[in-house]
This record gives structure tokens, sequence and C-alpha cells, in this order.
């Protein structure tokens, strides 16, 4: 059980009408740094991390998780272009940025962290992955706090990206950098150190994450997750998944308003906190081998 | 596993065992004029010649196949089975070919059609049916010693009977050029801690861990426990004067409870280059007040990278259970600025406490404490 202490956002449409929006005048305003040679997916996770993180007091071992489909795929997909069609070899720094995890290496520097820093990546289901590894070293006791972000660039042309994502050509597309400041659960804070947590009460309790390998196991967990709250609704990223009635009844579907991208799950999650109160929301993220990637939330 | 010296823990145990390392070379087509780089691929795999995608599933099929052998994983074990894997490529070489094959025959083409980060767990879950949940680590050559770390406290924590562990580095002309590029990749042998080190060479491989649960009693070789930390000194680089490094260590040491005193040898993350060597003999340094026998298994098999972690985790799990330490290959000449020799013969290895490290680019830094008994 996470619940989350504040939360640091960013999202933009992409279309191929124009640039996506230049980062970088917020991103240097927002830094007590001003870092040189990083790439976009680099000033999307500085940016949503550091709109998290002001306002509190992070504890340097505070664990930093990144989940992301894609990383830096601009990047990447600029060295591919000069590797194979004009035949140059990548720059240091573009080739270090390809790396995902030269990500957290920025956001921890600027944040003065200097615990765990993971990288994570689960498809469309990055959010999921790095919510069960925080929790994991929450649980062990190894961090007191995790700083949790999901973070998608957008990519031009959107028709070959959606060409990537294996979408319709036409599909709108996002780009989005969505973060979760979360501790233990009260509950288990108090069993495990004997205390409450210090601090403010919760924004929401993200109550359970889960992978289920089949739509069996899906039922059963829905058939208990459903009924807990009286005003429960339910988001899935996939645009192929069909919320089958006989699974879903009762549940209502709940809009982000939001254009596709990988860690749009991050961003529904993310405008629901901020949206309702004493409201819960379950998450779906479905993947080619059929299996189902689910969250349960519940807002304070 | 699955390694420039052969398949299987057998193979690599026995190649090991003459102390020194292999030199090959690969050439980078496609650049102005060709370049020649040393490289460790693994050779003789029946896949289907230049596929990148075969070979990839080859490797990763065969060194699996090493490690549930004789394991009797039933279907509900296989649905639930958590998978963490490590690597710094994924399929980025798969990607690529079919970007430089896809330009060949139509003269344009987009690049990064594959979606690299899930090419290893969809292969596993398509091959033995393994469903349960997966983590994609990419945190440079800290990417599968991350994913040992979280896969003992999943197990730890009761979340899962067993765990898989997958570490895996294939070819691919990114990883190389930038390699290349950075000015890192020595001429001809790795020679880590060596007074004449000029860099490293990359290696290609597969390492794979099954987890499980295991009682006081039991004997074998068990993870105790281990540290990851971030250090913000440089990107590319530790801190040389050892600092970050003597931290990760500590850490580690407290979180497993054994005493500096206690450990036995220490596997060492020894790249052979000389800023990570001088950061690394300086942080052991700073730990221990005389320093345990160490080694580098880098001069064997290459710098596998993200798959280092479990490749040479591994390798020191079989080395354990023969009772023996490798000598570290590619060490002839001591460099009195670090103030440390690795050893250079084969040792016996008693029942104990036993170190293993390793760096990586982000400032990613890991330290892990097996137990042999």
């Amino acid at each position: 059980m996470l619940e989350v202490i504040s939360l640091g956002d960013y999202y933009a449409p992409i279309n191929d009408a124009e640039p996506p929006p230049a980062l970088r005048d917020e991103v240097n305003a927002i830094c007590g740094e001003r870092f040189r040679r990083i790439d976009r997916f680099i000033q999307l996770c500085l940016l949503g991390a550091a709109r998290c993180a002001q306002g509190n007091d992070l504890d340097n071992h505070t664990g930093l998780y990144i989940g992301s489909r894609f990383a830096a795929i601009c990047n990447t997909i600029q060295v591919q272009q000069q590797m194979f069609v004009q035949g140059q070899l990548p720059k240091p720094a573009q080739f270090i940025n390809t790396l995902s995890n030269s990500a957290g290496y920025y956001v921890a520097r600027n944040l003065n962290l200097q615990g765990k820093n993971i990288f994570v990546s689960r498809g469309n289901a990055s959010l999921e992955a790095a919510l069960q590894l925080a929790q994991l070293d929450l649980e062990s006791g190894q961090i007191k706090q995790a700083l949790i972000g999901v973070v998608d660039e957008g990519v031009q042309p959107t028709v070959q990206h959606c060409q990537r994502l294996g979408i319709a050509a036409t599909t709108p597309l996002g780009e989005g950098s969505h973060w979760f400041l979360v501790r233990l659960g009260a509950n288990e804070s108090r069993g495990k150190l004997g205390i409450r947590p210090r601090g403010n009460p919760g924004l929401a309790t993200i109550h359970a994450v889960a992978t289920l390998a089949d739509d069996s196991s899906l039922q059963e967990w829905l058939s208990h997750y459903a009924l807990l709250h009286r005003r429960t609704f339910i988001y899935s990223n996939s645009l192929s998944k069909k919320l089958d009635d006989s699974l879903y009844s009762g549940l209502a579907a709940y809009n982000p308003h939001l254009d596709y991208y990988p860690a749009n799950t991050g961003g529904a999650l993310l405008r629901f906190i901020k949206q309702y109160t004493d409201a819960s929301l379950i998450t779906l993220s479905t993947d080619d081998a059929g299996r189902t990637h689910v969250t349960y939330s519940q807002t304070a | 596993m699955v390694t420039a010296l052969g398949h299987g823990q057998k193979q690599n145990f026995d190649a090991m065992q003459s102390g020194k390392g292999l030199l090959r070379t690969c050439t980078l087509e496609g650049f102005d004029e060709p370049i020649q780089v040393p490289y460790l691929a693994v050779t003789d795999l029946a896949g289907e010649e230049g596929s990148a995608t075969n070979h990839l599933e080859e490797i990763l099929v065969a060194a699996v196949n090493e490690a549930l052998s004789g394991v009797d994983l039933g279907d509900d074990d296989r649905k639930t089975l958590p998978l963490f894997i490590g690597s710094s490529s994924y399929g980025i070489g798969v990607g690529e070919q079919q970007y430089q094959q896809a330009l060949a025959q139509e003269g344009e083409a987009v690049p990064l059609l594959l979606d690299g980060f899930t090419q290893v767990a969809s292969c596993l879950r398509r091959r033995f049916g393994l469903l349960g949940p997966d983590y994609a680590y990419n945190t440079a050559c800290t990417s599968s010693a991350n994913a040992l770390l979280d896969a003992t406290a999943s197990i730890v924590a009761g979340h899962h009977p067993y765990a898989l562990v997958i570490g895996l580095e294939t070819c691919n002309l990114t990883t190389l050029a930038g390699f290349y590029g950075m000015q890192l990749l020595a001429a001809d042998a790795m020679r880590p801690f060596d007074k004449h080190r000029q860099g490293l060479i990359l290696g290609e491989g597969c390492g794979v861990l099954l987890l499980q649960a295991a009682g006081p009693e039991t004997s074998g070789i068990f993870i105790s426990g281990g540290v990851s930390r971030c250090d913000t000194y440089s990107i590319s680089a530790s801190n040389p004067d050892g600092s970050e490094i003597a931290r990760v260590i500590d850490d580690a040491l407290n979180v497993s409870g054994v005493h500096a005193s206690d450990i036995k040898a220490i596997k060492a993350h020894g790249t052979g280059s000389p800023l990570n060597d001088n950061g690394e003999a300086a942080g052991m340094r700073r730990v221990f007040a005389s320093v345990p026998p160490f080694f580098s298994m880098k001069g064997y098999v290459g710098h596998t990278l993200g798959a280092c972690g479990a490749i040479e985790t591994a390798l020191m799990a079989t080395w354990l259970s023969a009772r023996e330490l490798p000598a570290s290959a590619g060490f002839e000449h001591r460099d009195e600025s670090l103030g440390v020799v690795p050893i250079t013969k084969v040792q016996s290895a008693d029942a104990g406490s036993y170190m293993l490290n390793f760096f990586g680019f982000g400032g990613n830094n890991c330290s892990l404490i097996i137990q042999s008994h």
C-alpha cells in the first residue's frame, strides 16, 4: 500500500504541424543547476520530478524509479540515422544519453538524491513496474520515500511513431512526464515502525498493483476491488481493449482527456487524484500476451 | 550461461582455468572507413546465419534452459514466475538489423520500429510460458546486478517462491560505436588493475539465475543482500577518490550483517579502464584495513555491460561451488598508484562471505554479498 504525498506533471499533445513545446527555459528555471548536453527525455524527467519535489523535504536516500516504454527514443533514432544513413559515429554525450538511466542521474543530481536509482520498462505497463519495485524497497525498509516517474516523449513524424506503437496512423498522440512521491501506507508504517509516518496526510493511497496472467485472474481481481468503494471508476490505456460489461458493470469509465502515449496510465492516475476526493480508480494495461497490469487507488 | 568462453557452467569454468582471456575482433561497417574493434562474441550457435533475432534468442534460450534444467516448475509456477531482466542493449541489435535491411532494400526506412525493451520478456513468454511480472532494468552496467538485488528482495518478502534473473547482452553497433567514439576500448587485451591497462573489451553473453528461498540448514551459494546507490559525481565515472564506492560497499556490508574482516574475497568490477580501476582500488582501500584477495572476470568474458551482474554472479557461484577462486586474467604489472594487486593464480575458496561489485555509467553503483556454505 503506497500513500501518495505529492504529484508532478507535464503533458502536451504532439502533432506534425509544429515542434513539441520547448522545455529548456522551464527546466532551467526549476532546476538548481543548468544542465548542458541533455536531450528531451532527460528534460521531461527533470521537469516532472522537480515539480513533484517542490515544497517537499526529500531525504537524500529517497529511492528514484523511472518507468518508460521507449526512454530516450528521439535521441536514439537520431543516433541510428547518423550511423546508418550518414556513416557517423555517435558523439560521446549523445551516446551516453541513449542510456536510459542517464535521466535518473540528472534527476538525482538535481534533487541531491544518493539512494537507489532505477530505470525500468514494461511496455505500456511501465508505471506498474516502477510502482511494484518501489513498493518492494519501501516494504523492506530500504527506503522511506520513493519518487516514481513514468515518462514517454513524443516522436515526430507521428505517423511513424504510430507504426512503432502498433496503432492506427491517425491516432492523436501526446507525451507526458507524471511523477508521484510516495511512502508506505499509514497502516504498514505503523506495523513496521510502531509510529505514524510524519508529514501531511496523503492525497491518495495506491492499494494494489498486480500483473494478472489471464482474464480469469482479472475477473477474480476485479470482483474484489470493484466492490471496495461506492464510487469506483475504471481506466484502460489500451485502445483495443473492449471493456466487457460483465466484468466492469457498475463502474464508470474515467476519461482523463489525454491523447495516446505509453505513459498515459500515469497521467490518468495523476489527474484522477487531482480531480476527485473520496473515490477509487482502477487502471488496466493489457499486453500482447493477454496479461493485464492493474492498479487500484483511493483518493483521500 | 553463455559467453564467449563457451556454453554452460562447465565450459566456462574449464576455460577460465587457463587464467587467460580471449581476443577476437569485429569490424564496424558503414562508416567512412571500416573500424576494427576488439570484441568477445558468442560463437558456435545453431541459429540462422546473420539473423540478430535468432542470435539473441539462441543465447537466451540456451542459458534459460540450463538454469531451469532439473527444476520442476509446475504450470502455476510458470504463470507467476517473476522475470528480473538486466541488459544495456536489449533488442537494439535486432532493430538495427531491420533498419539496415530496410534501408538497403527501399532506400529509406523508419528507424527503431522494434519495441526493444520487451524483446527478452516476450521471448521468454513465448518459449517458456513465463507469464509473471517482468522488469526490464536499464541501469547501464549494473542492470542485472540491480535485477538480482530486487529478485532477492522479492523472495525475502515472500511475494514469490522463485524468481528468474536474466542478464543478456548481444552485439550491436550502437554500443560498439559509442564506446569506440568515447575512446574507452583497449587496443588488444583487457588488463584490469594492471599498470598498462588501456581500457575495456566488450563481450556478449547471457547469465541466468533461478533463485528460491532457502533455510539456514541448506548448503550451497546464497545471496545475503546488497545495496544499490547513486553517485552524482560524474555521469561516466565514479569519484576517483573512492569515497562513493566505499559508501556502497559499507552499506552492503551493513545491510547484510557482515563485517569487512569477514569478506573472504572480492569479485571486482575491474573494467581495465584507468578511471574505474583507480576509483575501485581507492574504494576498497578505504573500507578494508587489509584488502581481501580480489580479481576481475572481465579479462575472460569481456565487459558484458548490463549482463555482467548475472553472468559474473553465475560464474562466481560456479567457482565457489568448486571451492576455488579464479586468477584475474590480463594482470601482469603492478600499478603502484593503485596500492592493490589482484590474485594471479587460482586459489582455494573456503566457506564464508564474498563480495561482488558492479559500477556503471549514470552513477549507478551496486555491491552484493553472497555466502558459500
